[in-house]
């Protein structure tokens, strides 16, 4: 292959910034672009040097290992994308582990190309020589979308509008044209209008991640929640990782009950490299009695779960003792001991968490310190008066009888309607006699 | 809205592009390492791994794309450079490594770079 035939002089002398922090792998890359002809190429290794250079010399492609130290490529990009000298730039990544999900964040970026590692000798240059015509020797349609892009930017939606509308017609599969034009509508507060150039940017190409994401914020902001979910099904396919639509995915099949549409979205997040980060996790009694019942069949995935609400909830003590109540109704007790310790660590001392402490020491069989709980509570006039029961139970387990009685006619009296008081008031009477 | 499992599934989603090779030292064929290729070259290829057995190891290896093998066979560890905190920089030279071994590995390669460039066009 001959790349001066493809590129020609103007284009093989186009500015290259690589930066990989691996010095062999730079040179690797450094050595092939310069083989084939490009004649500026300069190699950095670090996030400083790269900006650094960016600052003081014309740059006109940028290729970034994904992983830069503690930083990435993304956020490189990300700051490049927020000042505009850098709009003309083309961006390319190298990824050692690729996913479909690094390409759609990719692509969510304005990233031009991702080359996968190992790559040949071929495909950089290949994909080096696309990024340039793509930018430098744009086809009419990448032409007429870039200048559009310029017109919105500067708020000019009228002319943007009107080349977008020629692009739709002249051209084939004009997904991106009729996703401005979206875009547009959606400046102009026209979200039905906006809808229609997304799914018509969605005829044209089904799986275009930015009409997908125009559609699923119309239809949420439309409050259509049902079609936003459908759609946002669709985008996680493509995009699994993306914490936002998860969120909105978890949230909306929990409300609406779709237990294993919830299961799956929450194992998606322990595929997520910080699933610390990914998401707070709607908790719902309903969500936890459809893990009670994978419990009973399949432990792992229960135990993963609830690791998965124990982690989410992990800073907030009130979520810590939410989950610990519900674990102890769905009888899930030696789940529920490590929220005690969790929440006695961190000094929980609500009249709730004594509550439930009390009651989840009856259920562990640890009746002395559950007295010793119970009476804590009972010391302030809190709004508990089953704890009355509690005791009662405790006091008949541990042979003090007269005790026992002694809180059951609290209870009774307290709580008349309660079977669970009325049986144990009998039960202990019974014995009494 | 019924709770019939909407048909997503996770081996179908974030399909991976990758070289993936596991080894292990000859004298420790019991503990396993894995790393992503990153360059093949003429006699091995040079791995990014978070760990790694130690410069001058025997070692044992499988080279897989997603869960098919595509070879294996023995080498050694010629060199580590620790690129950060967490990327090793490997590189393995392979006992044997025939003109048809390294052509597996670039047509897989190659492969792998067209069907990230047709995702990419799908989606942008």
């Amino acid at each position: 292959m001959d790349n001066k035939a493809i590129l020609g002089k103007d284009l093989l002398d186009k500015s290259i910034l690589i930066l990989i922090p691996g010095r062999k792998s730079a040179s690797t890359v450094e050595s092939i672009l310069k083989g084939w002809g490009f004649t500026t190429v300069h190699v950095v290794h670090s996030m400083i040097e790269a900006m650094n250079r960016l600052q003081s010399y014309p740059v006109e492609i940028v290729a970034s290992e994904l992983e830069i130290g503690n930083s990435d490529a993304f956020q490189l990009f990300r700051i490049m994308h927020d000042n505009h000298d850098f709009d003309h730039v083309g961006t390319i990544v190298f990824s050692t582990n690729t996913t479909e999900s690094i390409v759609a964040n990719a692509v969510e970026k304005n990233i031009d190309a991702v080359i996968s590692r190992p790559f040949t000798e071929q495909t950089v240059v290949e994909c080096f020589a696309e990024v340039i015509k793509k930018r430098f020797q744009p086809s009419p349609y990448v032409a007429s979308v870039e200048k559009a892009k310029a017109l919105i930017l500067n708020k000019n939606y009228g002319e943007a509008s009107v080349i977008l509308e020629e692009a739709v017609t002249r051209y084939e599969k004009p997904a991106l044209a009729c996703f401005l034009l979206g875009e547009i509508a959606i400046h102009k507060e026209q979200l039905s209008r906006a809808e229609e150039y997304f799914k018509k940017g969605l005829d044209y190409k089904p799986r275009n991640l930015k009409c997908l994401i125009g559609m699923v914020f119309c239809l949420r902001s439309a409050g259509k929640l049902e079609d936003a979910y459908e759609y946002t099904k669709t985008l996680i396919k493509i995009y699994p990782t993306n914490q936002k639509r998860l969120k909105f995915a978890i949230s909306f099949s929990s409300d609406n009950n779709l237990l294993k549409d919830l299961y799956f979205f929450l194992e998606i997040t322990t595929l997520v490299e910080n699933p610390e980060k990914s998401l707070s996790v709607v908790i719902t009694r309903e969500s936890l009695r459809h893990f009670n019942e994978m419990y009973k069949e399949d432990k792992k995935k229960a135990n993963n779960m609830i690791n998965i609400m124990r982690l989410h909830s992990k800073d907030d003590l009130n979520s810590r003792i939410k989950l610990m109540e519900l674990l102890l109704e769905n009888d899930l007790i030696l789940q529920a001991n490590k929220e005690l310790s969790y929440c006695r660590k961190n000094n929980a001392d609500t009249d709730r968490f004594r509550f439930l402490e009390a009651g989840l020491l009856y259920e562990l069989k640890q009746y002395v310190d559950c007295v010793r709980a119970a009476q804590v509570l009972n010391e302030r006039s809190s709004g508990f008066p089953e704890i009355n029961l509690i005791l009662s139970k405790a006091y008949l387990a541990l042979g003090d009888l007269e005790k026992a009685k002694q809180y059951s006619d609290i209870a009774i009296r307290e709580i008349p309607f309660s079977f669970e008081a009325k049986m144990l008031f009998e039960d202990i009477n019974k014995k009494m006699k | 809205m019924d709770n019939e499992f909407s048909g997503l599934d996770l081996e179908d989603i974030n399909k991976a592009y990758n070289l993936r090779m596991l080894f292990h030292s000859s004298s420790n064929p019991d503990v396993k390492y894995s790393g992503y290729i990153d360059t093949i070259l003429e006699n091995g290829v040079s791995l990014k791994a978070s760990e790694s057995c130690a410069e001058g190891h025997r070692i044992s290896f499988s080279i897989f794309h997603n869960d098919v093998k595509l070879l294996d066979g023995t080498g050694i560890i010629e060199s580590i450079d620790r690129e950060s905190d967490k990327i090793l920089n490997i590189v393995c030279v392979f006992s044997q490594f025939s003109e048809q071994d390294k052509e597996i590995l670039r047509k897989k390669a190659e492969s792998n770079q067209q069907e990230i460039n047709s995702f990419l066009d799908d989606i942008s």
